[in-house]
């Protein structure tokens, strides 16, 4: 009888697919994982102490450096706790403004999770640069309205800091007519690829029931079959004025995961369309809004929104002072996590690779 | 056919490389092309070519001058460093009162300066503007800004003077 022993490999903290500074512990027998466990805390900040002693405005740049691929709504999620606290109005149009910069940057998120997971797959750099390309147009269209391309420091509680630039809208009808192209392109090129098949097909499968039970949302959470989706549960900001579906996918593998995805960039071309043909005239930003935030009540709230990668919530408490008294941020990406450990057990070690790429993590968030 | 899927990528991959001779994308005449396309080279050859700055961008602080008599508009009033969510901005001023007060001395601590845009909004005298320069590595010590250096980088950079000012 050969004797054999199981062996403890650290990936990560500086392994280049766990996307940042993740460590994954993981106890091999063989090639198959035996069992796993993920090691966060790298790129702790204190976000959420640093909060503490800063004015409600001066916490939005915080918030745009949580997860730094989509500052847009973790900047709406922020506004809309401390809007929910602070009882202001936010203006139609700037509403309107919200939602087109959301769902720009889901497009943009959605992108970059198919991307990167293709680069893991070992598709050097093609899909991936393909869709970076896509993402450079809109971050244009972000820095021509706010001034800046990844931290935009942008929406704001009360409404947003800067009406659109002139010639945005017809720009960014152009562009969203051009994403659908793009995505008809790349579901072309990738979907059916039998390489890309026989990696993900099967593989990292997360159960419905498990999903709920690990509070995974987002599009993981549609990928296992459960139509869950803040903006129709909620109807937060003006979504329900928009028609769009809720796609699912029935499996919960990879495949599933990466399809969910580019199923959900087509919708929210759907709504960019019908929100860039509606959107009103008129003010962006409340007219209450600095001198309510100069005289917070002593009250507290949680404002969750959907965000790309699945539910985004900031519970605030003021304790009637100009800063918050605590900032508790509801992180999707670290959550998302929380299942990493069954969908693994059993698997390949460089399927544990391709399966933390489908969760599509940013470790910014996950460690805030 | 089982590479059908392969072949059909594959075909797309092989437009994109022939496209990317044909279509138009990136600068030309040092304007940003908008007009989206899915062919052409989209890279920049940074630093030989560099993209023109949208007005809005925010980039190092300048300080500006009153176009007539040549002095810094800032009265010292302190809304900015309030604002400063770095803490990053100092000032002091002289003896005067209410508009007639203009700062003596400003600092600008551009290695803290996270590129907010907060100071900019909170002035209401058009002293501060964020300027478009981001090429800001230096081989001298220059790390915190003063009043003097700070209007140099205005003079530079003031788009009210190149005719491009947008209205707020």
């Amino acid at each position: 009888m050969l004797k054999t022993e199981s062996i403890t490999l650290n990936l990560g903290p500086q392994h280049p697919s766990t996307h940042g500074v993740f460590r994954i512990k993981v106890e091999l027998d063989g090639e198959a994982v035996r069992d796993l466990e993920p090691v966060m805390g790298y790129l702790h900040r204190g976000i959420e102490k640093i909060s503490e002693d800063r004015t409600y405005v001066q916490v939005v740049p915080l918030t745009d450096r949580l997860d730094y691929i989509c500052a847009m709504t973790n900047n709406q999620a922020y506004a809309m706790a401390v809007e929910k606290m602070a009882g202001i109005k936010v203006p139609e149009r700037a509403e309107y403004i919200r939602v087109i910069m959301a769902e720009f940057t889901r497009i943009i998120n959605h992108l970059l999770a198919v991307g990167f997971l293709w680069n893991e797959l070992g598709a050097y750099f093609t899909p991936l640069l393909y869709c970076y390309r896509e993402r450079e147009r809109i971050l244009d269209l972000f820095e021509k309205t706010c001034g800046s391309r990844l931290t935009c420091n942008y929406i704001r509680p009360g409404g947003v800091s800067l009406d659109l630039p002139e010639g945005f809208i017809p720009e960014a009808k152009k562009l969203t007519s051009h994403l659908k192209t793009f995505t008809d392109e790349l579901n072309t090129m990738l979907t059916k690829n039998e390489i890309f098949i026989s990696r993900t097909v099967d593989v990292g499968i997360l159960p419905a029931d498990l999903a709920i039970n690990s509070s995974i949302t987002g599009p993981m959470l549609r990928a296992s079959g459960v139509p869950y989706d803040i903006r129709k549960v909620d109807n937060y900001s003006i979504y329900d004025r928009f028609d769009f579906d809720v796609p699912t996918c029935d499996h919960g593998d990879v495949w599933d995961r990466y399809y969910q995805h580019i199923l959900e960039i087509y919708q929210s071309i759907r709504i960019l369309e019908q929100a860039l043909d509606t959107i009103p005239d008129g003010k962006v930003m409340g007219r209450r809004a600095s001198r309510s935030l100069r005289r917070p009540p002593k009250d507290e709230a949680y404002g969750r929104i959907e965000s790309p990668k699945g539910e985004l919530g900031f519970y605030v408490v003021g304790d009637g002072s100009k800063n918050p008294y605590r900032l508790r941020i509801r992180p999707p990406s670290m959550i998302n996590l929380s299942a990493l450990k069954e969908m693994c057990e059993g698997q390949k070690i460089q399927d544990l690779i391709v399966i933390l790429g489908s969760v599509n993590i940013v470790l910014g968030e996950v460690d805030r | 056919m089982y590479f059908q899927g392969l072949a059909k990528g594959l075909s797309v991959t092989l437009k994109h490389f022939i496209q990317s001779y044909t279509g138009k994308t990136g600068i030309e005449d040092g304007e940003r092309i908008t007009e989206p396309s899915l062919g052409g080279m989209f890279t920049v050859e940074y630093p030989d070519e560099k993209l023109p700055m949208y007005p809005r961008f925010r980039g190092a602080l300048m300080h500006l001058r009153d176009p007539e008599t040549g002095e810094a508009n800032c009265t010292a009033c302190g809304l900015c460093i309030t604002a400063c969510p770095q803490d990053c901005l100092t000032v002091e001023g002289d003896d005067g009162k209410g508009k007639d007060r203009r700062a003596e001395a400003f600092t600008y601590g551009l290695s803290e300066c996270i590129f907010c845009g907060l100071c900019v909004e909170a002035c209401n005298f058009e002293a501060i503007e964020m300027s478009s320069d981001y090429e800001l590595s230096s081989s001298e010590r220059e790390i915190v800004w003063d009043l003097e250096r700070l209007l140099a980088q205005g003079d530079k950079y003031d788009r009210r003077q190149s005719g491009e000012d947008e209205e707020k």
